[in-house]
């Protein structure tokens, strides 16, 4: 870093900015970086855990649905209503899942780096936009 | 379940993948009818909890900060990062719950890449347990900060009448999936890394010197792809822990 002349302060003039919006450009940048690195490469991870709400949730219904028929002894019915259910329960889990903001999901974050691989997705954030 | 096979380690080369998994007694503790033996996972665990208060608590704290204590703000700045992007202010009280969990799991995971270590986080009973502390948690800080009106939450807003009942089963469903996929998320891709690199390891010693090279390439890419993996999966868990939580103390709906 270069200082001036006869004076201690940095030279503001050439090059540098001043120090406020160094540290806004640096505080950004950090916290690109930091994003960058948890969230790297894994759209396989998304993929995994969009079909695990999904299989899970029918598992449940199908669980749920079982027990509640040795409950109440109604065999088939209540198994078939709940793994339909499940099924439902999953689609809205993966739509959860879809919706939340990027990094949260472990989905590729670098949205700056990439603008291309965001064009076609719609980005469906709205929903968990910290409601209150 | 609980055989005491003292000491067995990895069989060699053998071509068992699943072994590795296998919790054997270390110490037997009479408990009773419940086994409560100190196993290989145990110890696995007491040294991951040993080894992330060597991190947390160990070194000089200095204005400039060394490696060790580098490592230890970036967990806390990370953490405390993850918790206020997610819940806000009002989840301040949650961080050390969330911390541990996430200094746990991560040890866990990022010591289970050391060769002849154990992979605690690959099963399911350490990973259900986890989720089902978080679950349980999660809602029991709902009913406190909402009392009854919490079961609001099952109740989604905007939708016909009619539709109501079967859209709230639908909702406590996928409520109550929430702890199964979590663990599930953890032990599988713990579960399936570790055996794919044993499996591509078998397969590097099958093919000896002249084809061996080409698993060993895919077994060093594997490697690197499952550290990736054990800090990945620490930090999903303990994303979805904070959405939970912020369920349970903001109830928007969705």
């Amino acid at each position: 870093m270069k200082v001036a002349e006869g004076g201690h302060k940095p030279d503001l003039s050439q090059g540098q900015a001043p120090f406020a919006e160094r540290l806004e450009r640096a505080r950004s940048s950090a916290g690109k970086r930091d994003r960058r690195v948890y969230v790297a490469g894994s759209a396989y991870g998304l993929g995994l855990r969009v079909a695990t709400e999904m299989a899970v949730a029918i598992a449940v219904g199908f669980v749920a649905g079982w027990s509640l028929d040795g409950w109440f002894g109604t065999k088939p019915l209540l198994l078939i209503v709940f793994a339909i259910l499940g099924a439902s329960a999953g689609v809205l889990n993966v739509m959860r899942t879809a919706s939340l903001p990027p990094s949260m999901m472990g989905e590729d974050g670098e949205a700056d780096t990439k603008p291309a691989s965001r064009g076609n997705d719609g980005k469906p954030c709205d929903v968990h936009d910290n409601g209150d | 379940m609980s055989e005491p096979v003292p000491s067995e380690h990895m069989s060699g080369f053998a071509l068992d993948p699943m072994h590795q998994f296998k919790v054997t007694s270390l110490i037997e503790i009479p408990f009773g009818a419940i086994n409560a033996d100190f196993t290989n996972a145990s110890l696995w665990m007491v040294i991951g909890v040993v080894f992330v208060l060597v991190v947390m608590l160990a070194g000089p704290r200095k204005l400039v900060p060394g490696r060790l204590q580098s490592v230890a703000e970036m967990a806390y700045e990370f953490v405390a990062n993850m918790l206020r992007d997610t819940v806000g202010d009002a989840g301040r009280p949650f961080f050390p719950f969330i911390f541990t969990l996430f200094a746990f799991i991560m040890a866990m995971n990022l010591q289970a890449m050391l060769p002849g270590s154990f992979a605690v986080t690959s099963h399911i009973v350490v990973t259900f347990a986890l989720a089902l502390v978080v679950f349980i948690g999660a809602t029991v800080v709902g009913f406190v900060k909402h009392g009854a009106r919490y079961l609001r939450l099952f109740v989604p807003s905007g939708v016909p009448v009619v539709l109501v009942p079967m859209l709230v089963v639908i909702e406590v469903i996928s409520y109550f999936t929430r702890p199964i996929s979590l663990s599930i998320r953890l032990f599988a891709n713990m579960m399936a890394g570790h055996t794919m690199l044993k499996v591509f390891g078998g397969f590097v010693v099958g093919l000896g010197l002249l084809a061996g090279w080409m698993p060993l390439a895919v077994t060093v890419a594997v490697f690197a792809l499952e550290i990736l993996v054990a800090f990945l999966q620490a930090y999903v868990f303990c994303v979805l822990a904070c959405i939970y939580l912020n369920d349970a103390i903001h109830m928007h709906d969705h």
